[in-house]
């Protein structure tokens, strides 16, 4: 048995990417998106960076935290692509992320996505095991 | 360690009220150091990631956004006049902002 100890929802304009992608600056995205992330871009560069940033705000979210009040890393938390499309990836935790979750006994239950020609949503569940 | 100048405040100061004003569509004379990025003008995180992007390239900044992430735990920058005051101390401790009081 589980229970739910915590739902982050992000929601992001696409629109905001296009001065981090494309052959633009992708300064921010290397501050916040580890090697492995760079390097596992599928389909639109635009959307994956989208659905980058706004898996890890979900995070922040779902441990009712943010960046800006903690001492979780953005590169703690990595989105990644399995095969050429994105209907397949994983969220991984890494660091002071990880250990918060050890902390609470919490797991990642679900994580989901959705995105148009205008926004992307990301959703991460946060599930705690009962003894 | 860089040292701050007179000039140095200023263009910070200018370069984040003009960044707000258009980034949040505001007119830049409603602004001031006690406008709330999130609650007055609407700002969110990826402005905020932005505008320490700007000065970490021009002033060529090695700084991991995690240490000013413990700093504001510490260290609340919420208004427009406290996200200046970050940013000028960004600029003067780059990653040993973390371990100021």
């Amino acid at each position: 048995m589980s229970r739910v100890i915590g739902c982050g929802i992000d929601v992001e304009e696409l629109s905001r990417f296009d001065r981090h992608t494309g052959g633009n600056d992708d300064a921010l995205l290397s501050d916040i998106c580890t090697e492995r992330e760079i390097s596992n871009i599928c389909g639109d560069e635009r959307v994956c960076a989208a659905l980058r940033f706004s898996c890890k705000e979900a995070f922040f979210k779902a441990l009712g935290r943010s960046w800006t009040n903690s001492s979780i890393g953005w590169k703690e938390i990595e989105l990644l692509f399995i095969g050429p499309g994105l209907e397949n990836f994983r969220v991984e935790v890494h660091g002071y992320a990880g250990e918060l979750l050890s902390e609470k006994n919490a797991r990642i239950g679900e994580t989901s996505f959705d995105f148009n020609d205008e926004v992307v949503i990301f959703t991460v569940i946060l599930l705690q095991d009962r003894e | 360690m860089a040292e701050i100048t007179q000039e140095m405040r200023d263009e910070v100061k200018e370069t984040a009220y003009n960044f707000f004003a258009e980034e949040c569509e505001v007119e830049r004379d409603s602004l001031n150091d006690d406008t709330n990025v999130i609650e007055d003008i609407e700002g969110d995180s990826l402005m905020v990631l932005e505008l320490i992007e700007t000065f970490k390239k021009k002033y060529n900044l090695n700084i991991d956004l995690k240490a000013i992430g413990q700093y504001m735990i510490k260290h609340q920058a919420d208004t427009i006049g406290k996200m200046i005051a970050l940013i000028l101390l960004i600029i003067e401790h780059e990653d040993k902002v973390a371990d100021l009081d």
